[in-house]
């Protein structure tokens, strides 16, 4: 009754939050890229 | 400050003063007073409908929406005994209070458009005056009137000795102490040369600004415009009735912000030529003089 | 749920770690980061309050009596950004972080070291804001909303203000990050999405919001470095720029920006009102569409506050409709809170008492924000005490009182004591009179025609400014029963909160021990779906 569920996997966590961190990232550096073109 | 008829004008202005008629409405911001000022001309009396018909749709949600929840709060109290439901929604429901407001929105919408669209369309306009807004003053020039180019007609206006000595820091004097001709008080919102205009004119306002953002308005007039370095925006009225109708920078300026109060002067058309006769004579003659005394040098800051 | 109270108390062998540096500087738990931005937001919300204080004293009766008019403009400007950047943004980090692993059944946020970072951040942006007091030329003057070519006129406080955006900018964006990761792979299995409490959901929109336009405003106040030191022409006219085109960039990050600061009020209302109402939230998925329908709305509206810069007609009626259209999925929630309310068996402890004051008063807010929409009526109301009333509605008796009601109801799940309940209600019974006689007679000022940033006024604006700065004193004064409060509760109370707290109380925080152990749910909790606050979704 104290256990996690099956499949709830600490690696599969990892990734999901490596994935999740890395689109955002993206998201933030397309808008500030649109920033930074005005310098150009 | 040498610029076209300032002298001149002082002097027409006076005479102009003495000859305001006594029907002439005085219109300053009243103690304790609540609403918007009703106002002078036909844009703000719309916009003034505008303003109370929201505010008694507003009202009346409020009253709804409150008045279920004061109900609850007394009828549903555990302490009156009250026992919890368990239902947790109802798509009829929900749908119902998406939907009428969605109507209520679109009736407010739609005066609104139809006040918009009278109130962005600068089209006749019989005269022209440009607006721009300094630190901490207002300049006026008249470009037209009645599609005759007016001559060399323009000043500045800033605030008015008497508020400006009671202002400072400490001066030890009283605010209401300040009071315009008709003892009324106008501390802060009286000004050195105010604006003339004409009665029963469309006048079109070419609003601009010469540093910093400020923005033009007189609440009777029922808008307000940003003057803008590098725009140059267009707003019109025409003043129904002759009177005294005061307004303030509305844009932060910078630290006088809250000193460069505008007063405008409605006054009947015949009146308005002839002061506007005797601003082009003044710089003319202006003028003249200059150009008789252009061989003494110019001390720096002249001309 | 004796099972979770039973790993609660296993959890708890892992203790915090002992030494106060270490656990508070070099802290990468949840709860305790959570304290940090609380505690850090509280100070906040003084050193703003106290600048309050000083305008409210200098506006107590017209004449200049306390402070020049240029210092009147760098309290007017700090006391904003002091208090949107450094008190409720960061109050509702801080509640993210010690709810939404607890409510989610999570251990901790899912990037715990750039957590830290994350709050370590605030303390070096707030100290380098409020150096530039001591600048020669002072602290920005220029208003919250750093208008060029105002905002670059005067000194070099621009310039901090400028750094502190960046920085405070990247908090929140590592901040939004980290709440959006923990949200969307943290979860225990079995909470599903659409099981979230309400405040996980405002909480991951409004992180997507921080996320689309923090980069915005730092790019926008970059600009605005560049013109001043660099000789660029972005917002300068005679270089061939536009000053507009700054008020475009500010307010796609300004508008939005002040849903970051509701919708996570919106989330803690959600929370209360069922709670002590005894009854699900009315609607729960509707109120999930709603949020994010004011969320996506908010990017499209703007320029409505920009009506009196000369826009174009086709763009003022679009700004009109559009910012109409949000009273629409906001009215929404208002009903729902109000039908959650209805057929309830209520009691009105502090927390409630603050929902009750947020939902009615918020709406007032609303209300005057509707009037505002309307662009042929806001050419009236725009840059007067109309607004400031407005916006103080929503953000004080809105977005604080949200944050008010959420320190009371969960600070006994924190402390593990419970607050004093009769304090509670005398300061919430003198902050909710004080704040609308305070705030109230603006609208009357505004209207009368009372431009807003000025320091002193026409003899005709006596009366009502008077009645404001004594409601304004007693408002500021109030707050420190709260502090005052919490004190007692976390240091000295006696009583014990049990681990639900309170008797309608829903969800997976109640089921951990109060106060809540260092590490909770570091084996995933069973979801019991009658157990959760959102009620029955099925249909
Ligand atoms: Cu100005
Ligand atoms: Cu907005």
């Amino acid at each position: 009754m104290m256990e996690g569920q099956p499949g709830f996997d600490p690696a599969t966590r990892r990734a999901g939050v490596r994935r999740t961190v890395i689109i955002l990232i993206l998201v933030i550096a397309v808008i500030l890229g649109l920033f930074l073109s005005q310098f150009l | 400050m040498r610029f076209g008829g300032i002298r001149n004008g002082a002097l027409a202005l006076a005479v102009a003063t003495g000859a305001l008629s006594a029907a002439a409405v005085r219109a300053n911001p009243r103690p304790w007073q609540l609403n918007l000022p009703e106002g002078v001309t036909e844009t703000s009396h719309a916009v003034w409908d505008l303003n109370m018909a929201s505010f008694l749709v507003c009202v009346g949600i409020g009253i709804v929406v409150f008045g279920a929840m004061i109900i609850a709060m007394f009828r549903f109290r555990k302490s009156r005994g009250a026992v919890a439901e368990k239902w947790s929604h109802s798509t009829k429901l929900e749908l119902v209070w998406t939907i009428v407001p969605v109507l209520i929105l679109a009736g407010l919408a739609w005066p609104a458009t139809k006040v918009l669209l009278q109130n962005k369309n600068t089209a006749g306009a019989q005269m022209t005056i440009k607006v721009t807004g300094y630190q901490w003053k207002w300049r006026y020039d008249y470009l037209d009137y009645e599609g005759r180019t007016v001559k060399k007609v323009g000043f500045m206006s800033s605030l008015a000795f008497s508020s400006n000595k009671v202002r400072q820091l400490d001066s030890g004097l009283s605010p209401y102490s300040v009071k315009a001709a008709d003892g009324s008080n106008d501390y802060l919102l009286n000004v050195d040369h105010l604006l003339v205009v004409p009665v029963g004119v469309k006048i079109r306002f070419l609003v601009t600004g010469g540093d910093v953002i400020h923005s033009w308005w007189v609440p009777d007039l029922g808008w307000k415009m940003d003057a803008i370095p590098g725009l140059v925006n267009a707003a019109w009225t025409n003043i129904s009735k002759p009177g005294i109708y005061r307004g303030q920078c509305a844009e932060l300026c910078g630290q006088d912000h809250g000193f460069m109060p505008i007063v405008v002067k409605a006054v009947p058309k015949a009146q308005f030529e002839q002061w506007l006769a005797a601003q082009e004579d003044g710089a003319r003659l202006d003028k003249a003089a200059r150009t008789a005394q252009a061989s003494i040098p110019h001390g720096p800051g002249q001309g | 749920m004796a099972h979770a109270s039973t790993q609660g108390h296993h959890d708890a062998h892992h203790e915090a770690p002992s030494g106060f540096f270490r656990r508070w500087f070099m802290s990468t738990n949840h709860k305790d980061i959570g304290t940090l931005y609380l505690i850090f937001a509280g100070l906040m919300f003084f050193i703003g309050g106290a600048m309050a204080m000083v305008i409210r004293a200098e506006l107590f009766e017209p004449g200049m009596q306390l402070v020049q008019p240029y210092f009147f403009n760098e309290l007017t400007t700090m006391h904003a950004l002091v208090m949107i950047f450094g008190a409720i943004m960061p109050a509702f980090v801080g509640l993210a972080n010690w709810m939404i692993p607890l409510m989610i059944g999570a251990p901790d946020m899912a990037l715990p070291r750039m957590n830290n970072m994350s709050f370590w951040l605030l303390p070096f942006a707030f100290t380098i804001l409020l150096s530039s007091f001591f600048l020669p030329g002072g602290a920005p003057a220029g208003g919250w909303t750093m208008y060029p070519p105002l905002s670059i006129q005067g000194g070099d406080g621009i310039a901090f203000l400028i750094f502190f955006v960046h920085l405070s900018g990247i908090s929140s964006i590592m901040g939004a990050i980290n709440i959006i990761a923990t949200i969307l792979n943290m979860r225990a299995p079995g909470m599903d999405l659409l099981k979230m409490p309400i405040f996980v959901w405002t909480w991951l929109i409004t992180a997507f919001l921080l996320i689309a336009v923090m980069p915005v405003l730092a790019g926008g106040v970059t600009m605005l470095l560049t013109d001043k030191y660099f000789g660029t022409s972005f917002f300068n006219a005679a270089g061939g720029g536009d000053p507009v085109l700054f008020q475009h960039v500010f307010w796609f990050f300004g508008h939005p920006e002040v849903y970051i600061m509701i919708l996570p009020a919106f989330g803690i209302i959600s929370e209360v009102i069922p709670t002590f109402s005894r009854k699900p939230l009315f609607g729960y998925k509707a109120m999930v569409y709603a949020t994010a329908s004011i969320a996506f709305l908010s990017f499209i509206v703007w320029a409505h506050h920009m009506f009196t810069t000369g826009l174009p007609l086709g763009a003022e009626l679009f700004f009109m409709y559009a910012t109409m259209l949000i009273a629409v999925p906001t009215g929404v929630k208002v009903f729902n809170w109000v039908t959650t309310m209805w057929g309830g068996s209520l009691t009105f402890e502090t927390p409630m008492l603050f929902a009750v004051a947020f939902v009615i008063l918020f709406t007032i807010g609303g209300f005057s924000g509707i009037m505002l929409a309307l662009v042929p009526a806001d050419f009236q109301y725009q840059d007067t005490y109309f607004v400031v009333a407005h916006f103080h509605y929503v953000l004080v008796t809105g977005a604080a009182f949200g944050i008010m009601a959420g320190v009371y109801f969960w600070l006994p799940k924190w402390s593990g004591h419970m607050y004093s309940e009769r304090w509670g209600k005398i300061h919430f019974w003198l902050s909710v009179i004080s704040v609308n006689v305070l705030f109230f007679p603006m609208h009357f000022l505004g209207l009368a025609g009372m431009p807003r940033r000025i320091p002193d006024y026409n003899v005709a604006f006596a009366d009502f400014n008077m009645i404001s700065s004594i409601g304004g004193f007693v408002f500021g004064a109030s707050q420190l029963i709260m502090v005052g409060n919490i004190i007692y509760t976390v240091f000295f109370a006696k009583r014990k909160a049990s681990d639900r707290v309170w008797e309608g109380a829903k969800g997976l925080e109640w089921t951990v021990p109060s106060p809540a152990p260092h590490h909770t749910f570091s084996v995933p909790p069973v979801i019991d779906d009658s157990l959760l606050a959102h009620g029955d979704v099925s249909h």
